[in-house]
């Protein structure tokens, strides 16, 4: 039965647009990812669709992260939100400031670690992570019990590095 | 007693520990767990760290995400896919032109390469002119000539029979010398290149009457029968020409290139002694004889010449108008085979003595139009006149000439 990409679009774009923000921190190329992947998925048919998907996000992630116009473009953005931020309100600043901090924190993880959490995040199972990752099911337990407390870890080293700052 | 580990635990509340032992994680099922868990306090209070850290990491993440998550039509993703496969079509069809383009361009450049090696080739002019033998190819003037080499051919064969039919009725030589003279002093005027005109047997006659008077007496006082045979001869050089001619008509127009370089032996070469005629036509294998070197040696009279150095595959002899020839053949390589046609070269005439004698031994290697496809030049040896012909070059011909023992 071939798979009917309209229902597993809607299901499924808004993790893949989390994800591959995660992984490109830009919200705009993230949505364009997504859509470039949901794109390429109609001309294919494949078995699990979902884990399909999250495949070539994670591809498309990398080869954007490895693109040095993607980082120079990255740059620009940043510098450009930088020079923006003074016209976002408190909540605003906040909750960038609070993004920003997540993204130092899961940067401060290995990038087994980070994909596998971001994997977990974005609704796949063990099973499928574990084909992704080309772990055992049983080292997926273990690498995401590592991943979330250096995680949590990280996060409150900087949460607290901000509040003696600030 | 066994305690889960993190990992574990972290599986258990994700849900992917099983209730049953189908869906065992870290080889243990949901059930094994919590049984474990109700009796261990330790286990209990590191199950709710882990629940800690979990929920806590969620939260972390959940922090991180893109507050827009608006979807948009998947009717625009369709387009787009169906855009996206249609460009991607185009550029596989565009590859598939540049690549047949690369194909094309190889297979001409290689193609001009054959051509142009063939062209530049020392020997190619004689190569092209050969392959130019397909009827198709041969120019409109051609008929013509062939026309006129075959009449040439039949006057002069009926001449031979009627001089052969005389001399065995033993008709006398008075009552039919004007006009036998008459016919010569025709073939002579040709001889000498005399543009060739219908005269009257009479007036032939007349000259050949003055030629008589202003001849040496001992011409006059020659036996009957040997001015038949020398009129024989002359006319059976004649037939020769003119086999050859008609051979040559047939043959390919192709320049022909001639190994001397002066007007005379140029001249001379250009019309092949009457012996030629055997090699001008092919000779059907069913007419050669197998035979040995010694066979072929004695049938020939004269040492079989050959190629030095090359191997022999066999020998041959066939006798045509009562001349014997012999035929070696000789491997050149694993496909290719030298044919070394060879007989006695014995003077017919006065004229045939004087245009050999007038060819520098060393030049006397002649090129002769492709028999059959094959290559050919004619050698001369002594009194041994060889043809050797291979589907090779004509240099290579020249050269292997050279290595004639």
């Amino acid at each position: 039965m071939p798979t009917d990409w309209s229902q597993v679009y809607r299901e499924t774009y808004q993790d893949l647009v989390r994800f591959l923000h995660r992984k490109v921190w830009d919200p705009d190329r993230a949505k364009d990812l997504a859509q470039e992947v949901f794109v390429r998925a109609l001309d294919s048919d494949p078995e699990n669709p979902r884990a399909w998907l999250f495949t070539v996000a994670n591809n498309l992630a990398r080869d954007e992260a490895r693109a040095a116009v993607r980082r120079k473009k990255h740059l620009i953005l940043l510098k450009g939100e930088a020079e923006a931020r003074a016209a976002d309100s408190a909540d605003q600043l906040e909750q960038k400031e609070r993004a920003e901090t997540v993204r130092k924190a899961l940067d401060a993880l290995t990038e087994k670690d980070r994909t596998v959490l971001l994997l977990w995040d974005a609704g796949l199972n063990y099973e499928d992570i574990a084909e992704q990752t080309g772990l055992s099911k049983g080292a997926v337990g273990t690498t995401l019990a590592r991943a979330r407390k250096r995680l949590v870890a990280a996060y409150e080293r900087l949460e607290g590095g901000h509040v003696a700052s600030g | 007693m066994w305690h889960p580990d993190e990992g574990l635990l972290h599986a258990y509340l994700d849900g992917e520990v099983g209730a049953d032992g189908a869906e065992r994680q870290g080889g243990r099922a949901a059930d094994e767990i919590e049984r474990h868990l109700a009796s261990c306090d330790l286990c209990q209070a590191l199950l709710a760290e882990v629940r800690l850290t979990r929920e806590r990491a969620s939260a972390i993440l959940a922090h991180s995400g893109p507050t827009d998550l608006t979807m948009p039509p998947f009717e625009e993703i369709r387009a787009r896919s169906t855009a996206q496969s249609a460009t991607r079509r185009r550029i596989l069809q565009l590859n598939r032109v540049r690549q047949l383009a690369w194909a094309a361009t190889v297979v001409l450049a290689v193609a001009v390469g054959w051509y142009a090696r063939d062209r530049l080739r020392p020997d190619a002019a004689e190569r092209i002119g050969r392959s130019a033998a397909a009827p198709s190819s041969v120019p409109v003037a051609q008929p013509e000539a062939e026309a006129d080499a075959a009449a040439r051919f039949e006057v002069a064969e009926r001449e031979l029979q009627e001089a052969q039919d005389q001399l065995a009725t033993g008709r006398g030589a008075e009552a039919s010398e004007a006009p036998r003279e008459a016919v010569l002093a025709q073939d002579r005027s040709k001889a000498e290149g005399v543009e060739e005109e219908t005269v009257p047997l009479a007036v032939a006659a007349d000259r050949v009457a003055g030629a008589r008077r202003d001849a040496p007496t001992q011409l006059a006082a020659e036996p009957v029968a040997e001015a038949e045979k020398r009129r024989q001869n002359e006319i059976r050089e004649r037939l020769a020409d003119s086999t050859v001619a008609a051979y040559q008509a047939a043959a390919p127009v192709a320049p022909q290139r001639v190994a001397v370089d002066n007007v005379a032996n140029r001249a001379a070469l250009a019309r092949p002694s009457a012996a030629q005629e055997f090699f001008y036509r092919t000779v059907a294998e069913s007419e050669w004889s197998l035979s040995n070197e010694a066979a072929a040696t004695e049938y020939l009279g004269v040492s079989v010449a050959k190629v030095e150095d090359l191997p022999v595959l066999d020998y041959a002899i066939h006798e045509a108008d009562g001349r014997r020839i012999v035929r070696v053949r000789q491997r050149l390589d694993a496909a290719t085979v030298l044919e070394l046609i060879q007989l006695r070269e014995v003077a017919v005439s006065g004229l045939v003595d004087a245009r050999e004698a007038a060819l520098d031994e060393a030049r006397r290697v002649q090129e002769m139009p492709a028999v059959d496809s094959l290559n050919a030049v004619v050698a001369q040896r002594g009194d041994l006149r060889i043809v050797l012909r291979a589907p090779v070059a004509l240099e290579e011909l020249r050269e292997l000439v050279e290595r004639i023992r």
